[in-house]
């Protein structure tokens, strides 16, 4: 088998909180000593109570937080050892889409010009083509290229962000949240949209979210984060059907009974 | 973008024209007779009667400002025979005073005012968007606690103190600067940034101020907003970040520095008392104080065009600036 897309080793991440008079600068511990892997092709899906740690952890896969402690390998390299022009080489390869797509797009550029920074930033350059068939893999029409992000709707913006993180073909995708700032309705085609990537491209996915629905349906595994551990892993299916850790099922229980619409 | 431009060009014309009525109106208002202050010593009712039928400001408010709106197109002659005086087209009135037309006054006092607010207005944006981006950057470091503090002096102390306090410390107890006079340009460029220096100081310190508190926050949104975490993220290089980090403090400030025109002139007025020149502002001061009508409309209605017209020069950058506001 071939080495796993990301591997996360004993990372911990203490952020620094301020001081005050008398008190001593503690920090905060929003990872704590945390392994995971994610195989490629395999959509990893990481749930938990919100301050978890668990966007802290998926930031550490591509550098944007760097850990405390621990290793990160992430596309066969050791994340920590890179340099500035790695790292930048390491984004290219692994993309990600936040939770907020209004906030993610640069409101000031047309959706054209956001997917070209993405070329531009490694020095390559793109035609109209490639950028419409771009837009069309996110199922958005060539007349979204001369938009601005407030002209078009939450989960339109969604697929706009997901087209950039598609763009130079990543082998990793890390989806922060992807649908929690979107209507229900459009959540499942988003969700459904990335399922596909997964299938059709087999690009590998961490998957993010404090829903454990969403995560059931579209996740191969699940690792479930309490208060910066992971507390308990498993396939999916299995996690869904016998939480072994408390935290585990209360989240099973925080479910809706009915079925998301696959 | 051209019946854009003509439709604000159109808009301020008549602005302007509302603004030389209400100047008229309010000094017309003010109990000061201008006859009063021409006729000299011993003023007999005869003579004042005389000197005011002259100047024409025996007539009423209404009266005054067609007369003046007339000018503006066909000049004006105040008396007869020898005493006469004419005042050419774009008349916009005579000085009794000081025996000249409104327009050549405003004319030979506007290269002091210039120099002074350009100077000062270059040198504000300098520091202030340097020592904004500065302290932005380094967030809590040396940098950022002295401009916040100098930003916060800055905006709570009055102009004439500072003015007072430069004309003080560097003209007279260190014996750096000069602290009164003006030199033109022409005459030696050196001399003249060196006689400038003092005022501009000045100007700029109290303008700085809002400029590096609006850097300093627009940079630090900028700088964490998820728009540039996600080019980051997809590989973006610092410096390709930073370009769109400054686009976005660049709209807000273009806006401010539109609404400083009229800080600029305001304080230009202070500032060339304080150091003696002799600019717009001193013109405008003295002809309050002398009751001198045509002066008061003029520099006015100048002031009140050089605002529209920064306004407008700002209204057509922002645009260029955000193309947001371009669709809208």
């Amino acid at each position: 088998m071939s080495e796993p897309i990301l591997e996360m080793t004993d990372v911990s991440k203490r952020y620094r909180t301020a001081g005050g008079f008398g008190r001593r600068r503690k920090g905060f511990l929003a990872v704590d000593g945390v392994s995971l892997h994610v195989e490629r092709g395999e959509a990893l899906g990481l749930v938990g109570e919100s301050g978890s740690g668990k966007s802290t952890l998926a930031r550490m896969a591509n550098g944007l937080v760097v850990p405390t402690s621990g290793t990160v390998r992430t596309d066969g390299q050791d994340v920590a050892g890179l340099s500035r022009r790695g790292l930048r080489r390491l984004r290219r390869n692994v993309a990600m889409v936040f939770q907020d797509p209004l906030a993610s797009l640069n409101p000031r550029q047309t959706v054209r010009q956001t997917l070209e920074n993405v070329f531009r930033a490694h020095g390559e350059t793109t035609s109209t083509a490639e950028l419409v068939a771009l837009l069309e893999s996110v199922g958005l029409g060539a007349d979204y290229l001369g938009r601005y992000p407030h002209e078009a709707s939450g989960g339109q913006l969604q697929r706009v962000a997901v087209a950039r993180a598609l763009a130079l073909k990543p082998d990793l995708i890390i989806a922060d949240e992807p649908t929690s700032a979107l209507d229900v309705s459009v959540r499942a085609q988003i969700l459904n949209l990335l399922a596909d990537l997964q299938r059709d491209q087999g690009i590998s996915f961490l998957h993010v979210s404090h829903d454990l629905a969403v995560i059931r349906l579209y996740s191969d595994r699940v690792a479930v984060m309490q208060r910066g551990r992971i507390v308990e892993t498993g396939p999916s299916d299995e996690i869904f059907r016998s939480p072994q850790h408390p935290c585990t099922r209360a989240l099973v229980e925080a479910t809706p009974e009915a079925e998301l619409p696959a | 973008m051209i019946v854009y431009i003509a439709r604000r060009m159109v808009t301020a014309v008549f602005m302007l024209l509302a603004i030389a009525f209400v100047t008229i109106a309010l000094f017309f208002g003010a109990s000061k007779d201008p006859a009063r202050a021409m006729c000299g010593k011993p003023c007999p009712p005869e003579t004042r009667a005389k000197v005011s039928a002259y100047m024409q400001t025996d007539q009423s408010a209404v009266w005054q400002y067609t007369e003046f709106v007339k000018g503006l197109f066909v000049g004006r002659t105040y008396g007869e025979g020898a005493q006469q005086v004419h005042c050419d087209a774009p008349c916009f009135g005579y000085s009794f005073p000081n025996r000249s037309d409104v327009t050549t006054l405003i004319a030979e006092r506007l290269p002091v005012t210039l120099s002074l607010a350009l100077g000062a207005a270059v040198l504000c944006l300098v520091v202030g968007i340097g020592l904004g981006a500065l302290s932005a950057i380094r967030k809590g470091g040396i940098v950022d606690r002295f401009s916040t503090g100098f930003a916060m002096f800055g905006l709570s102390v009055p102009t004439f103190l500072v003015g007072l306090l430069v004309v003080q410390v560097f003209g007279f107890m260190l014996n750096a600067l000069p602290y009164s006079g003006f030199v033109s340009f022409s005459e030696s460029p050196t001399d003249w940034a060196w006689h400038l220096i003092g005022p501009w100081m000045v100007l700029s310190f109290i303008l700085a101020a809002g400029y590096i508190r609006v850097t300093r926050t627009q940079l630090l949104n900028e700088l964490s907003a998820d728009h540039l975490v996600a080019m980051t993220a997809r590989g973006a290089s610092t410096r390709q970040v930073n370009r769109h980090a400054v686009r976005g403090v660049m709209v807000p400030v273009a806006a401010m520095f539109a609404l400083d025109v009229t800080a600029l002139l305001g304080g230009s007025v202070i500032a060339e008392r304080v150091f003696s020149l002799h600019g717009l502002g001193d013109l405008l001061l003295s002809a309050v104080n002398e009751a001198d009508l045509s002066i008061v409309v003029g520099v006015t209605l100048f002031s009140a065009f050089l605002i529209i017209v920064g306004n407008l020069i700002a209204d057509l950058l922002m645009p260029l600036l955000d193309p947001r506001i371009r669709r809208a």
